[in-house]
């Protein structure tokens, strides 16, 4: 048996990285919403 | 509207997850460089994504410069969806460089290289975090001096697409076009990914639009209430 580099960690890496991306983004967009939310029922 | 929103919204999770299953569990093994290859069905659409967002945001600009002195609400809204434009494309591009990054790595053995498409990315990358940067520190001027930067960033996008094509670079020449570069098993993947990744930009865009909108409202409303007291 020869051993040869993996690179399956590399894809992965690119699946982790663009699905945090979005879903922080979808997140932090959600948070701001419902931030001005509160200020118009407030006031 | 806001139903329409959450039916997008819906629409774009089914895209993205059909596309996932399509990318990870239908399309082939590509034959020289294995499954990593796979990273190819989140690269390409979002780059081609992050390459139609940027002409949004600079006809939303160029609206916005040409009308903010006749009709303020109009301008008001097409700076709100220069705004949503702008963070959407940073977020594409980002993801585009670190997608690319990843690939590039184990397939050349190299993280970056300062080939004329990776580094006109780069470009369009910095220049809409200076847009974002000029909005956040600037002064009440700063959505002109925004859409001015933008219609600079806007002409880069084509220097983009066009680099692989006018430059010898390290980066692949076109696979969509030309002579049988991607094999026809591939194409549904990467055509559900295309969709979808254009239809969820749409969706944060769209969501990121409503967010500036009514902070401008609120805006108005504190001035207003602050004049009355």
């Amino acid at each position: 048996m020869e051993a040869t580099g993996n690179t399956m960690h590399f894809l992965w890496a690119a699946y982790v990285v663009v699905v945090v991306a979005n879903v922080g983004f979808a997140v932090w967009l959600w948070g701001r919403w419902a931030a001005l939310e509160r200020e118009k029922r407030k006031g | 509207m806001r139903r329409l929103f959450w039916m997008l919204f819906g629409f774009s999770i089914a895209l993205l997850l059909i596309g996932f299953y399509e990318a990870v569990f239908v399309a082939p093994v590509e034959a020289t460089m294995g499954s990593i290859y796979r990273i190819f069905y989140w690269h390409v659409p979002i780059n081609i994504s992050a390459e139609i967002f940027p002409y949004v945001n600079m006809l939303a600009s160029i609206a916005f410069l040409c009308v903010r002195g006749k009709r303020p609400v109009l301008a008001a809204k097409l700076d709100a969806l220069a705004v949503a434009t702008a963070e959407v494309t940073v977020l594409y591009v980002g993801l585009g460089l670190i997608t690319g990054m990843l690939w590039g790595r184990p397939v050349w053995g190299i993280w970056w290289t300062w080939d004329a498409r990776l580094t006109s990315f780069l470009m369009l990358f910095l220049l809409y975090v200076s847009y974002l940067l000029v909005r956040r520190f600037s002064s009440q001027q700063s959505p002109v001096i925004a859409a001015v930067l933008s219609v600079f960033a806007g002409i880069d996008v084509p220097i983009v697409f066009m680099s692989i094509r006018w430059w010898r670079t390290q980066h692949p020449a076109p696979v969509l076009t030309g002579d049988g570069s991607l094999d026809r098993s591939m194409w549904p993947a990467l055509l559900w990914n295309m969709a979808a990744w254009f239809f969820w930009g749409c969706t944060l865009i769209w969501a990121r639009y409503a967010i500036a909108v009514r902070e401008e409202e609120a805006a108005e409303s504190a001035a207003m209430n602050a004049l009355e007291a």
